[in-house]
């Protein structure tokens, strides 16, 4: 208890104690480039490490996809199996979101000013958000059993960072791809390969036009 | 045989009276119930003034609520199913000229389908209490 209260006004302190309490992890980031066919970055797509062998920890478990003007925000998110993912709902009107996918089925009715409880995703794989009162909105997470992950920014690249040594599966995984990407085996190690490369064909749905119901 | 089908006759327009008595029957029952939703909607959605605060909604969820409200709330068989109508405009701030764009669509669509002046006041006399719940109150 005097531990934690002597290091809850610090930063990183977490991170110090799992270093001791696991003295043989030596971390290693990997940095991951995703680039369409001809080449050019593409962003927002998911990268993750999956640990080949052991339980992959248990990283944060938190999440949140707010809805801005009419529009999940971010439109791709991911999180680790059994996260605890929050809808704050910045547009201030009502919205009525729901998933038919087989990783979580829910129905989540958010009312101006009340805030809801968190959804719990507690399954693997890709789950489709909609609003039944905005068909127009629609949102994608992954749910990945794994702490190593991240989204691509601006230019396809990302980072995932202190992974321990060991055999992982690197995967990669956007919405919109044409067709998933072949997973690469990483290796971390003193000396090992960190820069990973990924090729993915994406093909967006056309935009959509008010009024076309 | 004469004397039956007068008979005929009068039984069918006494069910006919009868069946008539609600708001529901004389917009047209069922079909003119979800008729006029449609149609306001779709008037209210192409209106610079109105249309605002129906961008990226589900028109066809939307009309079949409607639909719905005005059935149940005409002496219909429906049940409404959706939010109260607080609740449903919250955070949309609709203004009073939104608001009475929008009756005035209704106004236009059921002079379209030929009702009845008194059931037209009708109908608006039922809706009328609920601007308090759809107008933003705040300035």
């Amino acid at each position: 208890m005097r531990v934690f209260g002597w290091c809850e006004p610090l930063g990183g302190c977490g991170a110090l104690l799992v270093g001791l309490l696991v003295p043989s992890a030596v971390a290693a980031n990997l940095e991951v480039t995703v680039q369409d066919s001809g080449g050019q970055p593409l962003a927002e797509v998911v990268a993750y490490a999956e640990p080949v062998g052991t339980k992959p920890p248990k990283g944060k478990l938190v999440g949140s996809i707010d809805q801005v003007n009419k529009e999940f925000v971010p439109l791709v998110s991911v999180v680790q199996v059994g996260s605890a993912v929050n809808f704050p709902n910045k547009d201030n009107i009502r919205h009525s979101l729901y998933s038919f996918s087989p990783a979580k089925r829910f129905e989540l009715k958010l009312y101006s000013g009340t805030p809801a409880a968190p959804v719990v995703f507690d399954k693997e794989g890709q789950v489709v958000l909609g609003c039944n009162i905005h068909d127009w909105m629609v949102g994608f997470l992954l749910v990945v059993d794994t702490p190593w992950f991240a989204k691509t920014d601006g230019k396809g690249q990302l980072v995932l960072a202190d992974l321990t040594n060991g055999d992982y599966e690197l995967k990669v995984w956007h919405p919109y791809q044409v067709a998933p990407a072949a997973s690469q085996k990483v290796k971390v190690a003193a000396g090992g390969e960190t820069h990973f490369t990924f090729r993915l064909k994406l093909a967006p749905p056309p935009p959509r036009q008010p009024g076309n119901y | 045989m004469k004397l039956n089908k007068i008979m005929l006759a009068i039984v069918a327009t006494l069910a006919v009276q009868v069946s008539a008595d609600t708001l529901y029957d004389r917009l047209g029952g069922e079909q003119g119930v979800y008729g006029i939703a449609s149609d306001l909607l779709d008037k209210s959605a192409s209106d610079p003034v109105t249309r605002r605060s129906l961008e990226k909604v589900n028109m066809k969820r939307l009309k079949q609520l409607i639909g719905e409200q005005f059935c149940q709330l005409t002496g219909g068989p429906c049940r409404y199913s959706g939010d109260t109508m607080k609740q449903s405009h919250a955070g949309l701030g609709i203004t009073e000229t939104e608001f009475y764009g929008l009756v005035g669509h209704l106004r236009a669509v059921l002079d379209a389908r030929g009702i009845a002046q008194a059931d037209k006041n009708a109908l608006l006399a039922i809706l009328a209490p609920m601007k308090r719940d759809v107008v933003d109150s705040k300035p």
